[in-house]
């Protein structure tokens, strides 16, 4: 174990009807290696960064000041709750989760504010999804647990308008350690539109966030989930969504990852009732020096259920990006479909990309497909632009962001489309004018 | 307006021009025709500018200027313009974005402010209704699943939004049945006139009797062989190209 580890668990105070919980992650931390590029599951992302980066997770004494304006960039109702460099920021919020006011069969509450049956709810449910002792990251979440949002919608409940949550950084997150849990339950037939963002302001800042979103849903219930990550690049971001899917339950993820100092995205769905259904798409953007590692595995326990996965991602100057995708199909499972396919475009010589897409397959009657590529530029398409008066700069722009555009439309708020699309041409381009056929 | 001397290319140091000579004014169809392997798809993609195609010898004037110096994108903003054989397929590009840049780097080049969306999408409309597009194609990527006459049409639709001096349409029948070459056909008749001077590379001569020549060339062994009226074409429909290598 990392000497780090002691340190950071003295600097926070887990909550103390979570004690059992908090002990238990410590339990298994303590018990783990720590993980190193010597485990295949961190074999191209070191954590020596946050173990040497003396962070610091400690509450910060003073809340920065940062505009609604800032933080607000979707233009999109929503019950917005948002945290600035690790805590709840009342102010820029439209929801107090201490006591909200939402509609029926809607709950949003902080674990601090928890009542006593949401204590029980939370004590039973936390860190259920998290089935393996290898997510040692997610296991130090919640030994180190001292805030996170309880979202419950009730059986039968549709709600329309998304729940955002929003985290950003500024210059005060500078070496800070910051953590947070989403605990997510769906009941049956319910339905919900979660939005996660994570951004900053421009000043340079380290900062580490540690942040695992755990979502449980019963039979039937729908859930459309997007996470957005635009941090500022000398950010460290480890984070994990695990979700666990009852009977026909669909769940539907949209995920854009810009790449950072160290960025590790884990996400871990299980099938546990038959004919569920798993979407995940994403695009990733890797350049200058940044990392971005992602890890997809896929549970199928059970019959009859479905899982698509589509990733694509750039990769530019020296840049290195990690896609490890895996579909895990039991031997009960039968008549499963899945597919998964990961698509990478090197813009320079000096990118890098590690992909492997992995099946493991234990029933004889599924239909399963994967597939990866890593190309460069088509130089036929750019041939075709220059030919129609298209310069090349300007054609090579458009021809990236077509390779991601692609994954864009499949996004089902347009809102969220019309906030990320100028953000992402915005990546491909210094020269406006280059870009000004795509805003 | 377009004066080809004695010009020699090679693809991967294979000679595939060797010393071929054309002159087209404004106004003129000119129809190149010629057994495969001859040169005729180098010739577009060596006027085109495309990378791989190594001009060695001659020159090409283009109304004054040495069209061999410029970039492939400089000679389309001069208005050039080569509608593919293959037309290459980019999904995730729209039609329409991809339109309207190739619009504005022609206006910009002539000085000219960019077209304000709406009185491009009028036009872009328009112009697909010319040549029997649906409207849904300029939302589509380019070509993306486009069967082999869209894709014809699209290359058409390009080239009436682009308003070219010059236009090489290279093996443009290929692959179109009777009723997508007629279609393609009225579009390109519809686009001549007097300042207008076409090139039309083709096999066969079935799109001459729809896109009616002033000048019939043979392509032969990278030189023109022959040259005649309209009615070379159906000597060349009739007799194959057998009579003329045996008489070079």
């Amino acid at each position: 174990m990392a000497e780090a580890v002691g340190q950071w668990l003295n600097q926070v105070t887990p909550l103390p009807w979570l004690q059992e919980k908090s002990s238990e992650g410590a339990g298994v931390v303590n018990s783990q290696p720590w993980p190193t590029p010597k485990a295949e599951y961190w074999k191209y992302t070191s954590l020596k960064h946050i173990e040497r980066g003396g962070f610091d997770f400690s509450a910060i004494e003073q809340a920065s000041p940062v505009s609604s304006e800032a933080v607000s960039i979707i233009e999109l109702d929503t019950f917005n709750l948002v945290f600035v460099d690790g805590q709840f920021r009342a102010d820029l919020s439209n929801l107090d989760p201490a006591s909200p006011e939402l509609p029926e069969g809607l709950d949003i509450i902080d674990f601090a504010h928890a009542d006593a049956g949401q204590q029980a709810f939370i004590r039973d449910a936390l860190h259920s999804t998290v089935q393996e002792q290898k997510h040692v990251l997610a296991h130090l979440s919640v030994a180190m647990l001292s805030q996170g949002l309880l979202i419950r919608v009730a059986p039968e409940t549709r709600i329309e308008k998304p729940v955002q949550i929003t985290h950003y950084t500024t210059a005060q997150a500078d070496q800070k350690g910051m953590q947070h849990r989403v605990l997510v339950h769906l009941g049956h037939h319910a339905e919900l539109n979660l939005v996660e963002m994570y951004g900053s302001d421009d000043s340079a800042h380290t900062g580490w966030m540690n942040q695992v979103t755990e979502v449980i849903q019963e039979p039937e219930s729908a859930m459309q989930h997007y996470r957005l990550h635009q941090e500022q690049q000398a950010m460290a971001h480890t984070g994990a969504v695990h979700v666990t899917l009852d009977k026909q339950a669909r769940f539907n993820s949209f995920l854009l990852g810009y790449g950072g100092k160290l960025k590790r995205l884990d996400y871990v769905v299980h099938h546990e009732g038959p004919a569920a259904e798993c979407n995940l798409q994403g695009v990733y953007l890797v350049n200058q020096r940044q990392h971005f590692d992602l890890r997809t595995q896929i549970e199928h326990k059970v019959p009859h259920c479905l899982t698509d996965e589509v990733f694509r991602g750039i990769i530019d100057d020296k840049g290195l990006a990690v896609f490890n995708g895996k579909i895990h199909i039991h031997k009960h499972a039968q008549k499963t479909l899945a597919e998964m396919s990961n698509r990478n475009l090197l813009l320079s010589e000096n990118a890098q990309i590690n992909t492997k897409p992995e099946l493991e397959i234990y029933a004889d009657d599924v239909k399963c497909a994967h597939g990866a590529t890593i190309s460069q530029m088509d130089s036929d398409a750019l041939v075709y632009l220059r030919s129609r008066g298209i310069s090349a700069a300007e054609a090579a722009v458009m021809l990236s962001f077509g390779f991601i555009n692609e994954i864009l439309m499949t996004i089902k708020h347009p809102e969220i489309l019309g906030y990320i699309r100028p953000s992402i041409v915005r990546r491909f381009g210094q020269d406006e004018r280059l870009m000004r056929h795509l805003l | 307006m377009l004066s080809i001397h004695n010009l020699e290319a090679s693809v991967e140091d294979k000679p595939i021009l060797k010393g071929l000579s054309l002159s087209v004014k404004p106004g003129e169809v000119h129809a190149i025709m010629g057994p495969n392997g001859s040169g005729k798809s180098t010739l577009g993609h060596v006027l085109a500018g495309r990378e791989g195609y190594e001009v060695t010898g001659g020159s090409v004037d283009f109304f004054g200027t040495d069209l061999t110096e410029l970039e492939p994108e400089e000679r389309a903003r001069e208005g050039l313009f080569l509608a593919f054989q293959y037309p290459v397929e980019i999904p995730g590009v729209s039609n329409l974005e991809f339109l309207k840049a190739a619009v504005d780097a022609k206006r910009e080049h002539a000085g000219l402010e960019p077209l304000d969306s709406v009185s491009f999408i009028r036009t872009a409309r328009e112009s697909c209704q010319k040549v029997d597009l649906e409207q849904s194609f300029l939302k589509r990527g380019v070509n993306e699943g486009f069967s082999g006459g869209e894709k014809k049409r699209n290359e058409l639709l390009q080239m009436m939004m682009l308003e070219p001096k010059i236009a090489i349409l290279d093996e443009t029948d290929s692959g179109l049945d009777i009723d997508a070459l007629q279609v393609v056909a009225k579009g390109v008749n519809a686009m001549r006139n007097e300042e207008r001077g076409f090139v039309v590379v083709t096999h066969y001569q079935r799109l001459l009797n729809y896109i009616v020549p002033d000048y019939v060339h043979v392509l032969a062994g990278g030189r023109i062989v022959k040259s005649g009226g309209k009615e070379l074409a159906l000597q060349l429909e009739s007799e194959g190209y057998g009579w003329l290598e045996a008489d070079k």
